[in-house]
């Protein structure tokens, strides 16, 4: 017995309101629902009201656990990056931020580069924010967020190194010019991420 | 199955030697017939099985279709060129798994 379009919208609700609040994890757990749901009409011969309260009274624990487990999982995403970033083009830029840094540095001195270089990171950040609100405003993915989360842990790495760049000079570019290297092979990390995510999942987006 | 823990090691695994034989599976397939092969002794919950898959998707290890099946949408997985190999490996690791379990808790059949 197959379920009719209002039974999914049903489902897709009781997912919805029960925090599964990712498009991407949501579908194929209300495949999964769905399916039960057809085969308990199918073999005990109920209504589906009756087989969706029947399956959720005793899955709906295991069910949702998913969308915990899903939610603590980062691990990955960072991995990604950090094999990303020791790409030769990255290492190019690197090697490019470096040499500007150092530059920028000798020429201005210490502290009035520093209001500059805050500045793009600050730019940089409301680049990933803009993009990041623009592909998620209509639905959630939690792949997108995924990849997102990095920034913040990427912000709690680079804040107690702070100190230490104004030791000196050698300090002050290595320390800037780190600082600037992942933020922007971040946002090329996440750019091409979910580019190719957008092109691998077209039905998410229709 | 009372101690489902003793399979939790090995599910990916078992997840990869479906597909090798199945071609592609979605989800719910996948548990049913975890539990059809073993006559129901062996319950992959959705718990474990969706952030096993995942995980191995992540790995590339496995590769995902769509398609809308009756009025919903269904992820199907099946392996890459990269699982295929994977599956080899860990399929070989298992049963060497097996043989020294087998060793300890019964030594006179490993004889």
């Amino acid at each position: 017995m197959k379920l009719t379009a209002e039974n999914i919208k049903f489902i897709d609700n009781y997912l919805k309101n029960s925090e599964v609040i990712y498009y991407d994890i949501r579908i194929e757990m209300l495949d999964h629902v769905a399916t039960a749901i057809e085969q308990k009409m199918q073999t005990e011969n109920l209504d589906f009201y009756d087989a969706f309260k029947s399956y959720m009274v005793t899955n709906k624990k295991e069910i949702l656990k998913g969308n915990k487990e899903e939610g603590l999982y980062f691990k990955e995403p960072l991995k990604k990056f950090v094999l990303f970033s020791i790409q030769p083009i990255q290492i190019l830029l690197a090697i490019g931020i470096f040499s500007i840094v150092y530059f920028f540095t000798q020429y201005f001195g210490i502290n009035d580069f520093t209001k500059y270089i805050y500045v793009i990171i600050i730019a940089t950040y409301f680049v990933f924010l803009i993009l990041h609100y623009l592909l998620t405003w209509k639905k959630k993915f939690y792949y997108i967020d995924k990849n997102f989360s990095i920034i913040f842990l990427l912000y709690q790495l680079a804040n107690p190194l702070h100190r230490i760049a104004n030791e000196g000079f050698t300090s002050y570019v290595v320390f800037n010019s780190i600082v600037l290297f992942v933020f922007f092979a971040f946002l090329r990390f996440y750019y091409l991420e979910m580019k190719s995510f957008k092109q691998k999942n077209q039905f998410l987006f229709q | 199955m009372k101690n489902s823990q003793l399979y939790k090691g090995s599910l990916n695994t078992i997840i990869m030697k479906l597909l090798e034989e199945q071609g592609r599976m979605y989800g719910y397939e996948i548990t049913q017939k975890v539990k059809e092969i073993t006559k129901g002794e062996l319950n992959i919950t959705e718990g474990a099985l969706y952030p096993a898959l995942h995980k191995l998707e992540a790995e590339g290890l496995l590769d995902v279709e769509v398609e809308k099946v009756d009025n919903r949408l269904r992820k199907y997985y099946k392996l890459t060129e990269k699982g295929t190999t994977e599956t080899v490996n860990r399929l070989a690791e298992l049963e060497e798994f097996i043989k020294n379990m087998q060793t300890i808790v019964n030594p006179k059949l490993s004889y």
